[in-house]
């Protein structure tokens, strides 16, 4: 009986839920865009299309009141699922659900005051900090660096009440598909970057488009302020009222505008933000300078560094999403891609399992000690009044060669931390440059800025001093060149610590052809007891100077490598040619007493068979 | 089959065949002949000496070549690489030299056959044999490896160059040790050639 009630509640508890199933509503499709799936077709879609403000209203350039224009609300309307889009790596920095990835470029937030140069990432990536960590919220990172990105930033879920206030003030950062589908000559992402300096987010595509005319500072208005109704602001503040004017020929009978968009950027809008330039080579003749060889073979950016709407741009490493686009996916015998095929002749494979294709033919070719660079986001290349010092901050090294996850030697980017931090619980939690400018305001510790950009021109008594006013509050500390700082009995001392480490990111770019690889020129390139591959130096940055006097060896990044044992196969290639020789001329010998016992053995055997036939 | 269990088949395969003769010996009753008279003085010497060096050499070289895949390290590196390649020279040169000394002797005759599958057989004709083929795969083990030191090859190749080194050098290294070892018999037996 018991079994028959259990069995007939099993049963009743199915129909319930076959029933529930079933009253479900049907998933809604997704609705497909125009633009988001081609038909196919090779051409250029026109992108003739009304400008939309940002409550979707159409714009006409006879509005007494004209509002930017939308990106996400123009190009997202009925054409674009912007949504899909701005999951893409240049829109997702914020995202902390987002893939990291394998370490990438930092954000470096730099303090010249303060002697700050700290690397930013909202990705997990080791040796870099979190904004938070640093107190910055998403809104003063979008204003620090939104100017050298695509957009994607807006107010965040637990913004306080003031910030809410501002985002409201300036709008948000949103998507700008322009930055990189806008061919037009018009297009100016340098005015996006002032614009966004300005807090100007909601403006700043408009005005970077330059079909329209922008004036006025968000930062300017009060936290009142409603775009809608500019002139509800105080007189006073009139002037830095954000007004917009269009230019009416910019838009055709219809009321609309032609766009100039492409589907593949250009390399050049990549190279706003993706620019490394060597230092030697700042200021100098354009000529002088090295150009990756598939730029200059004419294969643009996006030929390798594809993507779907949603915008994840192929990375281009073994292990990313697709290893088709990576180095040797393009190279690979047979490829689709129709790259040549390397022989690599007379390289030993071993090669090919403990090196990366970059570690030969990318950046420059290493040297004894390592170079600087300079970087469009990190140096605003690019933008309007940047400084053109060689010595700018943030200070920048490569060629610095170091294992990668899969344990290969591949030749990376590095920048030094350097920043001031609390001592809690036997970590350094990073300071928000503010507060220690206030602490340096109240000692009068001050120093001059240098004209270069470079550090302060400041040494260990300044750091003991500051660090003498920060431990007021807590226990202190200073990171910088390769060393945390901190006062120990009153006294400035210096100790490895893990957090000074240097932060590195592969080289990936300018690739250098066969004939400029290293090796090129022989096995000495890097088997020779001076390889800068090997035993190069590793150039240290601090504002101190005494720390910029050391070196650190290459063979510190290079982890498990036997030293020894490089310096002794180094120290044996002198005996090389003795070696072939001696193998070579064994061979002949040994091939002579063959043949001639051979020809021996062969006469005797015709010898034999004629006597037997007969 | 894996480079190391190919290793271990020659070894073995090396270790029966020394086995088996043992046995054939044992079987047969075979006395060691008086051992032959002295050379004269200084020959002998040198024809020891170089014997010796050669199988040290041999033994040497291959030892190093034969660890990494033994010990489950895969390719050769590191020190064992640096110490293989310093064999190499010393290895070459007594391998011209033991050639050249025992070439002559170990000619084919008309009697090998005879000698080699009569009752009492004797090991002569072995010596000769894994001698000769001893000095076919020496030239291959090096001109392999000397290839490959030169921008001639591709990838492939170059994989193919060292796959042809290593096992030539594992077959040359097996047809020596049972050269030494019949040569060892040869004169045990106190074989006249």
């Amino acid at each position: 009986m018991g079994t028959a009630r259990f069995l007939a509640a099993g049963a009743l508890v199915t129909v319930c839920l076959l029933r529930g199933q079933q009253t479900q509503p049907p998933a809604k499709p997704v609705q497909e865009k125009l633009g988001d799936n081609s038909a196919g077709s090779r051409g250029q879609p026109a992108h003739i299309i009304p400008l939309r403000d940002p409550e979707g209203d159409t714009i006409q350039p006879g509005d007494r009141h004209a509002l930017p224009f939308s990106v996400s609300q123009t190009c997202g309307g009925t054409c674009h699922d912007v949504s899909a889009v701005s999951r893409g790596w240049h829109f997702n920095a914020m995202d902390a659900s987002a893939p990291a990835g394998r370490n990438g470029q930092p954000w470096l937030f730099v303090d010249r005051e303060t002697a700050t140069q700290i690397p930013l990432s909202y990705r997990a990536w080791p040796g870099t900090y979190r904004p938070q960590q640093v107190v910055m919220t998403e809104r003063e990172f979008a204003i620090h660096f939104g100017g050298r990105t695509a957009g994607g930033f807006g107010p965040e879920e637990h913004a306080s009440e003031a910030e809410s206030a501002r985002w409201q003030v300036s709008g948000s950062l949103e998507v700008n598909c322009l930055v990189c589908h806008n061919a037009s000559a018009a297009y100016d992402q340098a005015e996006y970057a002032n614009q966004v300096a300005k807090e100007n987010f909601r403006w700043a595509p408009t005005a970077a488009s330059g079909l329209g005319l922008v004036t006025g500072s968000a930062k300017a208005m009060p936290d009142t302020f409603d775009y809608l109704l500019p002139n509800s602001v105080e007189d006073s503040l009139q002037p830095q009222v954000l007004k917009v004017e269009y230019a009416p020929a910019d838009f055709l009978p219809s009321g609309k505008v032609a766009f100039d968009i492409v589907r593949d950027a250009k390399s050049a809008q990549c190279y706003y933000c993706h620019t490394n330039t060597d230092v030697a080579f700042t200021g100098a003749d354009r000529f002088k300078g090295h150009e990756d060889i598939h730029q200059a073979r004419g294969i643009g950016c996006n030929q390798c560094h594809r993507h779907g709407l949603d915008h994840m741009v192929e990375r281009g490493y073994a292990g990313g999403a697709s290893n088709a686009l990576t180095c040797e996916g393009c190279h690979a015998e047979g490829n689709a891609m129709g790259a040549p095929h390397p022989d690599h002749e007379g390289i030993p494979p071993v090669h090919f399992a403990k090196m990366t294709c970059t570690a030969c033919h990318s950046g420059p070719l290493p040297e004894q000690t390592t170079r600087q660079f300079k970087n469009g986001m990190t140096h605003g290349l690019g933008e309007f009044n940047v400084n053109k010092s060689g010595e700018a901050l943030p200070h920048l090294y490569y060629p610095v060669f170091a294992r990668n996850e899969e344990g290969k030697l591949a030749p990376n980017r590095l920048v030094w931390p350097a920043f001031w931090g609390r001592i809690e619980g036997g970590t350094v939690k990073p300071l928000h440059p503010d507060i220690v400018k206030r602490a340096i305001a109240k000692a009068k510790l001050a120093a001059p800025l240098t004209a270069d950009g470079s550090w302060l021109n400041v040494d260990e008594r300044w750091v003991e001093q500051v660090l003498r006013v920060l431990d007021e509050e807590a226990p202190s500390a200073y990171v910088a060149g390769g060393k945390l700082h901190r006062l120990d009995g009153g006294r400035l001392k210096a100790e490895d610590s893990a957090q000074a480490q240097p932060y590195l990111w592969p080289v990936a770019h300018d690739v250098r052809p066969a004939t400029q690889a290293l090796g090129a020129k022989g096995c000495q390139d890097c088997h020779s007891t001076d390889a800068a591959i090997f035993f190069g130096k590793v150039a240290v940055d601090s504002p101190l100077a005494s720390e910029r006097k050391i070196t650190w060896a290459m063979n510190r990044f290079e982890k498990n490598l036997d030293v020894g044992y490089q310096a002794r196969l180094a120290g044996s290639w002198r005996y090389r040619g003795m070696l072939k020789a001696i193998g070579l001329g064994a061979a002949a010998i040994l091939t002579l007493l063959l043949l001639a016992y051979a020809v021996r053995a062969v006469d005797k055997l015709s010898a034999a068979t004629a006597g037997r036939l007969r | 089959m894996t480079y190391a269990s190919a290793v271990v088949t020659v070894l073995v395969v090396v270790l029966a065949i020394v086995a088996v003769d043992i046995v054939l010996r044992v079987v047969f009753r075979r006395a060691s002949a008086a051992l032959p008279g002295a050379q004269a003085g200084i020959g002998r010497w040198l024809r020891a000496a170089v014997n010796a060096a050669g199988f040290a050499a041999l033994a040497a070289a291959a030892i190093t070549g034969f660890s990494p895949a033994l010990s489950g390290n895969g390719a050769m590196t590191g020190d064992a690489l640096i110490t293989h390649v310093t064999m190499a020279p010393p290895f070459a040169i007594l391998a011209v030299i033991v050639a050249l000394f025992w070439a002559h002797r170990n000619r084919f005759s008309d009697g090998d056959w005879g000698r080699l599958v009569s009752v009492g057989y004797r090991a002569a004709p072995l010596r000769k044999f894994f001698f000769w083929i001893a000095v076919a795969l020496a030239v291959p083990t090096l001109v392999s490896i000397l290839a490959a030191m030169f921008p001639l090859f591709d990838t492939e190749g170059q994989e193919n160059l060292i796959r042809i080194h290593r096992y030539c050098g594992l077959f040359l290294a097996g047809s020596g040790v049972l050269f030494a070892y019949f040569a060892f018999m040869a004169w045990r037996e106190g074989s006249k050639d």
